[in-house]
């Protein structure tokens, strides 16, 4: 398969509009995180798959939206956090899982492959920015609480979709993609300072609870 | 539920700052839902309730005229985050707004100062813990155990007289299940179970079920408690608002109950720590499932004994209420499921796989798994 079918092209248009948000926020406050190879990514995926029709039909229309406003945070501290250490996180599960899919196009395997590596240069220099910009341990854990949460919470809200668009598609279920981006998250955040029993507690009062 | 039950009485107007995601429909509505579930009669709303907007915790010492008109005489404050460790939030949600109330109420002479704390505020603590303020404590479960205690001592400090209730961890209605409260305690350790391990089947399940019991209270027993406090306690008391322990279930029954009824994995291990887990063999979100239930168990890796004067002395005089029990439980966890569109669909979707009565393996440390 050369070209992305039609399930394919509803998730380059969902990750065409996180990483052109993305890429929208480094551009403004962190012009460091707006990468050349980033903005690859974001121009294959906005002309390939341009237009929202078939996402606002989906059951994912309206919670990624809500995600995508939650997201539009205004400073360079909230960019930092929400885009550089959440979300970026969360498009290199979304990129590696679509990458090991055989059932996928070769174009969607190329596009996952660039995109993982484009998210993981980012993360790398947002991790050294949060250091100098935010620090660590405690003060991180406070800034990551007050930036984070409104897109964490979203998140929940994309369950049921993800598993009866990409589920069986993809083999891309939420509690794999919850599973695996926290898992990702967890050690990144220990590795600054920040406590892993208060992280993994208020983790679960923003997944599971409030 | 609190307002719920104060309007059945049938006595109180009641004036409701609310946040400003909260509107005056939403708030009526809910309200009307929980008379309508109680049995009791529906006044008219409108009439016996105002809602505010709750203004910005700088801003509440403006409302001392708007409470003087309405004439309030007494301040319930139930208010306040749960938030376990975000110290910002706490700071401002139990402690600042305590102490913007507490001032208000001085303002206003109020006749009582009602401050809705929590069963945990002692912090750690070794034997019963008492129905009257606390020291401080060497090591808190969570900040916001700390919060609550400072909260606890602005109110006592505030020179009014003062009601401090202090529920332990509120579940569904003993009756139907139903819950209308947030999602945290067994509601968040279920709804983790229906978001982790409800996708797909899992033929191994790991869980932390150490046999403590688990403090829990059920709505209709904090609401009919909370009302006969409220009503007959003297000025100046603590309550502990706490089901019995005798009767109480431990994290072992609750995640049987979980685990025997809808899971039903071919082999279940059951550890008594998070420590003692052996988390690199688990698949990542059986990981995050064992993680987060884990730090959500932690504050039943003691044990917590309440003395409940006030309560035997309330049930000695009438007051019914409904202790936790494991059927109890059951009625709340039934509800959750049919509740649960994604636990209901895997029940059925796996009930050839589910037919399977689980191995237990009890494993006191990780070399205990094969």
């Amino acid at each position: 398969m050369d070209l992305p079918d039609r399930d394919e092209l509803l998730m380059w248009r969902i990750l065409g509009k996180l990483e052109a948000l993305a890429l929208r926020k480094y551009e403004s406050v962190l012009p460091l995180l707006a990468t050349p190879a980033k903005k690859a990514v974001v121009d294959q995926l906005l002309e390939t798959a341009p237009d929202d029709a078939a996402l606002a039909a989906s059951p994912l229309g309206q919670p990624i939206q809500e995600l995508l406003q939650a997201a539009d945070g205004a400073d360079s501290t909230a960019t930092l956090i929400v885009q550089g250490m959440v979300l970026e996180r969360l498009g290199q599960i979304i990129y590696k899982a679509l990458s090991a899919q055989q059932t996928v196009s070769d174009a969607t395997r190329a596009l996952a492959a660039s995109g993982w590596d484009a998210c993981a240069a980012v993360i790398e220099l947002a991790t050294q920015q949060i250091k100098q910009q935010v620090g660590e341990g405690e003060r991180l854990f406070d800034a990551f609480c007050q930036a984070a949460d409104g897109v964490l919470k979203r998140l929940d809200g994309l369950g049921d979709g993800v598993d009866s668009l990409f589920g069986q598609r993809f083999g891309l279920t939420f509690s794999e993609v919850l599973g695996e981006f926290t898992a990702e998250l967890l050690p990144a955040c220990v590795a600054l300072g920040i406590s892993r029993r208060k992280l993994v507690c208020h983790l679960a009062g923003v997944f599971m609870g409030l | 539920m609190i307002a719920a039950g104060l309007l059945a009485e049938g006595r109180h107007r009641l004036v409701l700052p609310v946040r400003p995601h909260h509107n005056p429909e939403s708030v009526l509505a809910r309200l009307a839902k929980e008379l309508t579930a109680l049995g009791a009669h529906l006044p008219d709303l409108t009439e016996r309730v105002t809602i505010l907007p709750l203004p910005p915790i700088d801003e509440i010492p403006a409302l001392t005229s708007t409470f003087r008109r309405l004439g309030v005489e007494e301040i319930v404050h139930a208010a306040g985050c749960v938030d376990y460790f975000h110290s910002a939030n706490l700071l401002k949600g139990n402690v600042e707004l305590t102490r913007a109330f507490v001032n208000l109420g001085q303002e206003l002479h109020t006749r009582r100062f009602t401050f809705i704390s929590t069963a945990f505020s002692s912090g750690f603590h070794t034997g019963p813990i008492p129905e009257r303020l606390h020291d401080e404590a060497d090591e808190d479960p969570t900040e916001y155990t700390k919060s609550k205690r400072r909260a606890e001592g602005l109110v006592a400090d505030g020179g009014l007289p003062y009601l401090i209730v202090r529920p332990s961890v509120v579940i569904g209605d003993s009756r139907d299940g139903r819950y209308g409260g947030k999602r945290y305690g067994i509601y968040q350790l279920w709804y983790a179970a229906d978001r982790l391990m409800c996708t797909e089947y899992m033929p191994v399940i790991y869980a932390i079920a150490p046999r403590l019991s688990m403090p829990l209270l059920h709505q209709d027993a904090f609401q009919t408690g909370f009302l006969a406090a409220f009503r007959s306690l003297p000025a100046n008391s603590v309550f502990h608002l706490v089901s019995r322990d005798d009767s109480m279930p431990t994290v072992r029954d609750l995640w049987d109950l979980w685990l025997h009824h809808v899971a039903r994995p071919r082999q279940l291990y059951y550890f008594q720590r998070l420590a003692d887990v052996p988390l690199e063999k688990l698949c990542r979100n059986q990981q995050i499932w064992v993680e987060m239930t884990g730090v959500n168990l932690d504050i039943s890796s003691r044990s917590w004994r309440f003395e409940s004067g006030h309560l035997d002395w309330l049930r000695r005089h009438g007051l019914p209420f409904t202790d936790v029990t494991i059927d109890s439980i059951q009625t709340c966890q039934e509800r959750f499921i049919s509740d649960s569109p994604r636990v209901r669909t895997f029940i059925e979707k796996y009930r050839a796989e589910r037919a399977v009565h689980p191995r237990v393996i009890e494993c006191d440390t990780a070399d205990a798994v094969a």
